[in-house]
């Protein structure tokens, strides 16, 4: 092949690729970043969706809760995701694997739409909680388990399981089981092995599926609206109420720009900070 | 361009960058030979050889084929054809279909016909009745076959083979080389077959080329090239050879063939000047272990040498010999071969070493290290 | 070390959270598809037994989910629009795993992480930023061609099939990148060498090379598309797709036809996520 039927060759999927992430990704982000910066009326440049939301204390609030959430939940999925991944890759036989693994991923193929609509059958008032736990005689009146701050927390803990299990199972997959036996053979005894030899070497996967995880649930809308309720004050929310419900672009421009800019931020630190590559992690 | 030339290389050259990959080379390839290219990794021989097939094309220079300039025509439309390194049979694809490949994209022919051929071809490198296998159901020497037969049912002008037999076991690799030898003769295809294997080279071809660095070294037939190797980087890179490196040079008697006296250590050897070498001058030696006769005992005319390792090595055994006159320490390797009158010698022996002048090769030393023999 | 014979206290602890944790991921899905069965109208316990009401009554007070017209709309567009975003996804794909494998240009690797960029931006983001581009747009083809000229960018059919191509064709391009990194490229070359034209060989060669990547590439894609929500929530228009309705209907309450959407959804998009999973196997194994 000739060096001008290569060019040639080269432009002709170039530019399919150019005009995708131009103009469905690059260009939208423009536009978004440009919006917020001006104002409704008029389009002269302008700061005056930034301060509005850093002048409004509920927005303030808002944020602060949705980034702190964000992180406690991230946290909590790792405890109950770390346990799991270590008993698919080193301690369960094949049946019971198959079994995790399948339990672990079919969750995330039936959408998590629904996936929080199961837990609203579970968990609302006239539900199958309140229900069992009324026959059982523990309550005497149907009570509500939504809209409070655990169910939230609960229906994030299920949608990340995944996000979180599977790199973690992927960097535990590497780790030799002699090492397990080596440190027990050296006298060490489980929780020392675990602080020091398997933890560090699942420390890649853990790094991962955090930052997914609390990407995730930053940017969560289906599952905190459904099962946290008017309560929820997620920040996503005040994002569709302004592009949406208000018919506000600039100020939900600004919005935007706001939660995209701290979750990329937080992820780059988090990468900076641990010396990962995202690239080489996805 | 003589109708029995079916392959030409005129003064080829191939840069990637700066770096220069195939140096002004001509060659020309007998119709009906085995041609091969020797070299060590890196050397040019696959940049060279893919220039043939038309996947890479010459920053200058010309290639013909069958007498026809084929610079500007490409892969699919050369009449050479192509064994890869790797084979690169079409895993998706049954043995049938990877060899009626070429046939289909030819077209103009019967199915009936393109399966009679392929089945032809297919028995010809003896792999009848695996038609309907899939590829990776095949063991390594019947994907080579298979790979062979896939280019040979197109009955192409040349067939170039890439190291094919590179990925075999050895012991298959010794007998899919005489495979391929005998194949060469029944159906008088050229080959030009690339390799860094001297036993493959050497055992198979007609002619071989040394390449190194981008450059041809010698072409010559193999028994030539062994006993008569062009460079200091023939000498040290073909067979195995004894190197005795920064002699003198004391006396030279010209001829077709000069010869030399060369001093090391206090010794004088004889030796055939591989290149022009005059009195005074620098020279190292080279003389095959197997052409140096070994006799027990102190004799006139020759090296006195004391035995200091005997290596068995099944029909031969492999001898080192100190030199004991030498002013510093010198050894020679000398490979006995087993047979009735051959001398028996232990650690310790003291024997005489000789050989004739012309079985040995003096060359001036090369300023860079040259890639070392593959033993 | 763990797998050993004989019972300990580690042991029986592993296996007591590993009950629990199917019980976790499992149960909801599970109590969710029995109840789609009861014959108990508030979507709950207790049991009253078994009926099919749900998928298939018509009946005024039982509107089952096939007799429902807005469900049914909402599947034929959900089945529309992941049907064309997994064809034009695909396609990328493919060109794109070209552009980064085959191909060598300068800002390559910028371009290959801003392609992982869909991935890293939420959802939601990447939908109010695709609306407020779009809308600029159209407003600018009305103006110029006339009023409608621009409804095609408007929320509807079209900008949820653009939305969701954002993000889907970066997973479709990584997914078959990763095969055609493994392709030998002397494949390619072989097929030259035995006659076939450049073209040819990618397309008797290359292309079933891909093939399994390719169908797995696309079941994912059609998953990801019939279940997205937070993108397309942002661009749809009067037709929703199935989760956009559901989330609506949700709101109000929980229906015994929903948990049957549930099940349906359960079933379809669990066989499909098992056959793109076969597909992944076959595709690393290869």
């Amino acid at each position: 092949m000739n060096a001008s039927s290569k060019r040639r060759g080269l432009w002709l999927v170039l530019i399919p690729m150019l005009l995708w992430i131009g103009l469905l990704f690059v260009l939208p982000h423009v536009k978004l970043f440009y919006l917020s910066f001006v104002s409704r009326r008029g389009g002269e440049f302008t700061l005056a969706n930034y301060l509005y939301f850093f002048k409004n204390p509920l927005y303030r609030r808002i944020f602060v809760r949705t980034a702190v959430f964000s992180t406690l939940v991230t946290l909590l999925t790792l405890v109950v995701s770390f346990p799991l991944a270590f008993i698919i890759t080193k301690v369960a036989g094949k049946r019971l694997k198959a079994m995790l693994l399948l339990a672990v991923i079919l969750p995330y193929w039936v959408s998590e739409l629904i996936q929080a609509f199961t837990w609203m059958v579970l968990l609302r008032e006239s539900g199958v909680f309140s229900y069992l736990l009324q026959r059982l005689g523990i309550i005497h009146h149907p009570v509500e388990f939504l809209y409070h701050d655990y169910t939230i927390a609960l229906g994030l803990v299920y949608t990340s399981l995944l996000f979180m299990t599977i790199p973690i199972m992927n960097s535990l997959d590497t780790l030799d089981d002699s090492l397990i036996e080596a440190a027990y053979d050296l006298g060490a005894n489980f929780w020392s092995t675990l602080r020091e030899i398997i933890i560090p070497h699942a420390a890649p996967g853990i790094m991962v599926g955090s930052i997914m995880t609390f990407m995730l649930n930053l940017g969560n809308y289906v599952t905190v609206t459904l099962l946290g309720g008017k309560n929820s004050l997620w920040f996503t929310e005040i994002i569709y109420n302004q592009f949406i419900i208000r018919f506000n672009q600039n100020k939900g421009s600004a919005f935007s720009v706001i939660l995209l800019t701290f979750s990329v931020v937080f992820v780059w630190i988090v990468l900076k900070v641990t010396k990962q590559d995202l690239s080489e992690a996805m | 361009m003589s109708p029995e030339i079916d392959v030409a290389l005129v003064n080829v050259t191939k840069k990637f960058g700066n770096l220069v990959a195939v140096d002004n080379v001509s060659f020309e390839v007998p119709k009906g030979s085995f041609f091969s290219i020797l070299g060590p990794s890196g050397s040019g021989k696959t940049t060279l050889l893919r220039m043939i097939a038309g996947f890479e094309v010459p920053t200058s220079g010309d290639i013909y084929i069958g007498g026809q300039r084929v610079n500007d025509v490409p892969p699919n439309k050369r009449p050479c054809n192509m064994v890869f390194q790797r084979l690169a049979l079409f895993p998706m694809m049954n043995v049938l279909d990877n060899v009626t490949f070429g046939l289909r994209r030819r077209g103009g022919m019967s199915k009936a016909e393109m399966e009679r051929r392929a089945k032809d071809a297919l028995a010809r490198v003896g792999l009848q009745g695996l038609e309907k296998r899939k590829i990776h159901q095949l063991s390594g020497g019947q994907q080579q076959r298979v790979a062979l037969a896939r280019s040979l049912v197109l009955e192409p002008t040349v067939l170039l083979l890439d190291e094919p037999l590179g990925s075999l076991d050895l012991k298959l690799r010794q007998s899919m080389k005489l495979e391929l030898k005998h194949l060469q003769a029944r159906t008088g295809t050229t080959f030009v077959y690339i390799t860094h294997d001297q036993t493959i080279a050497l055992a198979m071809s007609d002619t071989v080329a040394v390449i190194n660095r981008g450059k041809i070294e010698q072409i010559a037939p193999p028994e030539e090239l062994y006993r008569r190797p062009a460079t200091h980087f023939v000498a040290s890179f073909v067979g195995e050879n004894n190197k005795l490196t920064g002699g003198r040079v004391l006396a030279v008697r010209p001829g077709p063939d000069p010869q030399v006296e060369v001093d090391f250590a206090g010794l004088r050897m004889a030796g055939r000047a591989g290149e022009d070498l005059a009195v005074g001058d620098t020279a190292d030696l080279f003389i095959r272990p197997e052409m140096i006769s070994l006799r027990p005992g102190k004799h006139e005319n020759g090296l006195l040498g004391k035995v200091s390792e005997v290596n068995f090595d099944g029909s031969h055994s492999l001898v080192v010999v100190d030199l004991v006159e030498a002013q510093r320490p010198l050894s020679l390797n000398v490979k006995i071969q087993h047979t009735e009158d051959a001398p028996e010698v232990q650690p310790g022996d003291v024997v005489t070493l000789s050989w004739r002048w012309d079985a040995a090769n003096a060359f001036h030393p090369v300023a860079q290290p040259s890639t070392e023999a593959e033993v | 070390m763990f797998r050993r014979e004989g019972f300990t206290l580690s042991k029986a602890l592993f296996y007591a959270y590993a009950v629990l944790a199917l019980l976790f991921t499992l149960g909801p899905l599970v109590i969710v598809t029995i109840l789609a069965f009861n014959n108990n109208p508030s979507a709950s316990f207790p049991w009253q037994g078994f009926t099919l009401d749900w998928f298939k009554s018509s009946t005024p007070d039982r509107v089952g989910l096939f007799n429902d017209a807005r469900m049914m709309n909402a599947i034929v567009v959900s089945l529309k629009v992941a049907a064309v975003v997994t064809i034009i996804s695909i396609l990328l794909g493919i060109n794109n795993a070209f552009l980064f494998i085959r191909h060598k240009f300068a800002g390559q690797n910028a371009l290959y992480l801003l392609m992982l960029g869909p991935l890293v931006v939420p959802g939601v983001v990447l939908g109010t930023s695709i609306l407020a581009f779009s809308y600029g747009i159209a407003n600018g083809l009305d103006k110029i061609f006339g009023a409608g000229a621009g409804t095609f960018l408007r929320p509807g059919f079209w900008l949820v099939v653009f939305g969701q191509i954002s993000f889907v064709a970066t997973t479709t391009s990584m997914v078959i990148a990763a095969r055609l990194k493994r392709f030998d490229l002397s494949l390619e070359e072989a097929a030259m060498d035995l006659g076939a034209s450049h073209p040819e060989a990618v397309r008797l060669v290359t292309l079933p090379f891909l093939s399994p990547a390719v169908i797995g590439a696309a079941i994912i894609a059609f998953l990801f598309s019939f279940e997205n929500f937070n993108t397309t929530y942002f661009l749809s228009g009067s037709d929703p797709t199935v989760p956009i309705l559901l989330y609506s209907r949700l709101r109000f309450g929980i229906t015994p036809e929903i948990n049957a959407v549930s099940v349906m959804l359960m079933v379809v998009t669990g066989i499909l996520g098992f056959i793109a999973f076969v597909f992944q196997k076959e595709d690393n194994a290869a």
